[in-house]
């Protein structure tokens, strides 16, 4: 369970402070599908960090699992990024210098397991998310869909709890979009992990369990829908095909 | 972009790498050319013992002087010393008289050897300046020859086959007995006869060549003559330790002064390494750096899927490591081929090509690729991860 109680983070020096999150406080369940949505430099992308473990709050308090993260080292940190975390960029953000095999294992080679194990479960996590025939191909012989899928497969790859995706369809054409956004919720429902997903794209929030609405750096609106994707489909006015 | 940037790299060190094994087997090979002069010149020493001292309780002797250097010496320490000059070339010219081959030995002096005090008359005179100016055929005897040959006035021998008048005979001194075998030469078989008279009849020169033995005496143990002596033999050092008596360091000090200025030379060497090393030094961190600020993003993102500083210092130097050993590598290949061109175009030794200096080329690659990673490698750890993924590209 992730616990964010009134977290603030304060970009900058005194004279020109910037005020990213204003006494945030939220409990993201796991298993959850959560959207976060706003504008424009509303603070979704530093709420993410800042869950993540990228970045250090500045007020507040953040719960992980019932523990302080205030109290843990940077290794520590390091350690549930790559374990525990997974995530999800909207430009891919994958290494153009490796193969999508290669850099679906990558975060393998930060953690413990040896490193024969990396290719047969680079392969396995390719197959589960259905690029296994691109693993030789480099990204930029991949389609934006592909290049999506191939990043998710290396979010899972040690298969952690929770998924971070910032704006996962951002970059992406409307089919192709819904297709990842899909993959996501199948990756929640399925294999119960925690997804959290920025975005401002009211489109995503149809899959939603749990949205919060973000406005400078406050939230503006929580709501938790236990089941009807229908329903919040009809309160975001959107009518696209669900699971 | 990065890409070119290894490539830069690779080439930067390859450069950096070839000209340190360059400087290297070039003094690897003048080093060698020197250990080989140097075995000769001991040799050499040894044969004809350069300006090599003979020191004796009364007196001291140098070998290995041209004639010219010997008279030099003598009139530069007209005043602060007694001077003598002997002719160190052997004569093997038969000493005879009548149908008599006597054993004796002919000995070539200069008119002032009677002055250094090493022998002692009997009868008549020793050989004179004017003896030797005008090479005259005179000779001086052991008085125990003398007295062989019968005594008497007008009594001439043999020298080859020139004919030389006994004008005196002499007694070796007690110092000279002391050392009957004095600088090779056997005194109570000597014949002494004039240098230059010597090389007029028996050698058909008009001026005496050769090696000379320059002589000193010991009574005149004057500092300013040491002086003197030592700056006109450059090669042989002189100490004045004890003013009542001559101390002469040389042969093996001099080797020694060969070997301090290799050791000075390798110095010159190793120091033109070193720049060579630390502007190919300051190149990788240029470029490293570069490259690091290229790759902001990426660092970004492995930080994010759990890289920690340490993970991300260790991939950048293994980066850098691994381009400057390909650079080591090229660049001792190149230094081989222009060694090879070296010794096969301008002549052998110009510069040597083997293995230590393939090794020493790559390590120190590999050192220069260490110590070079780590200036980027913590300038990538310092960043923030948020603000590298927020980075474009």
């Amino acid at each position: 369970m992730i616990e964010l109680r009134s977290v603030s983070k304060v970009y900058g020096e005194k004279n020109s402070e910037v005020h990213a999150l204003k006494s945030f406080s939220a409990t993201f369940q796991h298993g959850e599908f959560v959207v976060i949505m706003g504008p424009s430099g509303c603070g979704k992308s530093t709420l993410l960090h800042i869950v993540g473990l990228l970045d250090s709050l500045t007020e507040g308090m953040y719960l992980l699992n019932g523990q302080d993260t205030s109290s843990m080292n940077i290794k520590q940190k390091a350690v549930l990024r790559n374990d525990f975390f997974g995530f999800v960029f909207q430009s891919f953000n994958l290494i153009e210098e490796m193969t999508a095999l290669q850099n679906v294992y990558l975060p393998l080679k930060y953690s413990s397991i040896p490193k024969n194990k990396y290719k047969s479960k680079g392969y396995k996590v390719m197959e589960s998310v259905g690029v296994k025939d691109l693993s030789d191909k480099m990204p930029n012989e991949l389609s934006g869909g592909e290049q999506q899928r191939v990043a998710i497969a290396r979010a899972l790859v040690n298969n952690p709890d929770v998924i971070l995706a910032d704006e996962p369809t951002g970059n992406l054409d409307s089919t192709t979009g819904q297709e990842i956004v899909k993959l996501l919720k199948e990756l929640c429902k399925k294999e119960k992990k925690t997804v959290i997903v920025v975005t401002h794209d009211p489109r995503v929030a149809a899959f939603a369990d749990h949205i919060i609405q973000m406005c400078d750096g406050r939230i503006l609106e929580t709501t938790k829908l236990e089941d009807t994707c229908d329903n919040i489909s009809d309160i975001l006015g959107f009518s696209g095909e669900v699971i | 972009m990065r890409y070119f940037y290894n490539k830069l790299f690779v080439f930067g060190i390859a450069l950096g790498v070839m000209a340190v094994v360059l400087v290297i087997g070039i003094g690897q090979a003048q080093f060698e050319q020197e250990k080989i002069k140097n075995a000769a010149m001991k040799t050499y020493m040894n044969f004809y013992k350069i300006y090599m001292p003979y020191n004796s309780k009364d007196s001291l002797g140098f070998i290995g002087m041209s004639h010219e250097q010997a008279k030099k010496i003598k009139n530069e320490t007209v005043d602060l010393a007694k001077t003598s000059v002997l002719s160190e070339i052997r004569l093997f010219a038969d000493i005879s008289h009548g149908t008599e081959i006597l054993d004796a030995k002919p000995i070539m002096v200069d008119g002032e050897f009677i002055e250094i005090g090493l022998i002692d008359m009997v009868s008549g005179r020793f050989i004179t300046s004017e003896d030797d100016l005008n090479k005259s055929n005179v000779c001086v005897i052991t008085e125990s020859l003398f007295e062989y040959l019968g005594g008497g006035d007008n009594i001439d021998v043999m020298v080859g086959e020139s004919e030389f008048r006994v004008i005196g005979t002499f007694k070796p001194s007690m110092s000279l007995a002391s050392t009957d075998q004095y600088m090779g030469i056997d005194l109570d078989r000597a014949i002494f006869i004039p240098v230059a008279s010597a090389f007029k009849y028996l050698f058909k020169e008009e001026e005496p060549l050769g090696r000379m033995i320059m002589m000193l005496a010991a009574k005149v143990p004057d500092e300013a003559a040491f002086m003197k002596i030592k700056q006109l033999l450059p090669r042989i050092q002189i100490e004045n330790k004890d003013s009542a008596k001559l101390t002469i360091v040389s042969g093996a000090h001099e080797i020694e002064g060969f070997y301090s200025e290799q050791i000075q030379m390798y110095l010159a060497i190793f120091t033109v390494s070193l720049l060579v090393l630390l502007a190919a030094g300051m190149n990788i961190i240029q470029v490293a750096s570069a490259s690091v600020m290229d790759n902001k993003k990426q660092i970004g993102i492995k930080i994010a899927l759990g890289a920690t500083r340490k993970d991300i210092m260790l991939e950048i130097s293994k980066n850098i490591i691994w381009c400057c050993l390909k650079g080591g590598f090229i660049g001792v290949a190149l230094s081989g081929l222009i060694h090879f061109a070296l010794n096969r175009y301008l002549g052998q030794y110009y510069a040597t090509f083997n293995l230590l200096t393939a090794l020493v080329g790559v390590s120190l690659s590999f050192v220069v690729g260490l110590v070079t990673s780590l200036v980027p490698a913590k300038k990538a750890v310092g960043f923030e991860p948020t603000q590298l993924l927020r980075q474009e590209g």
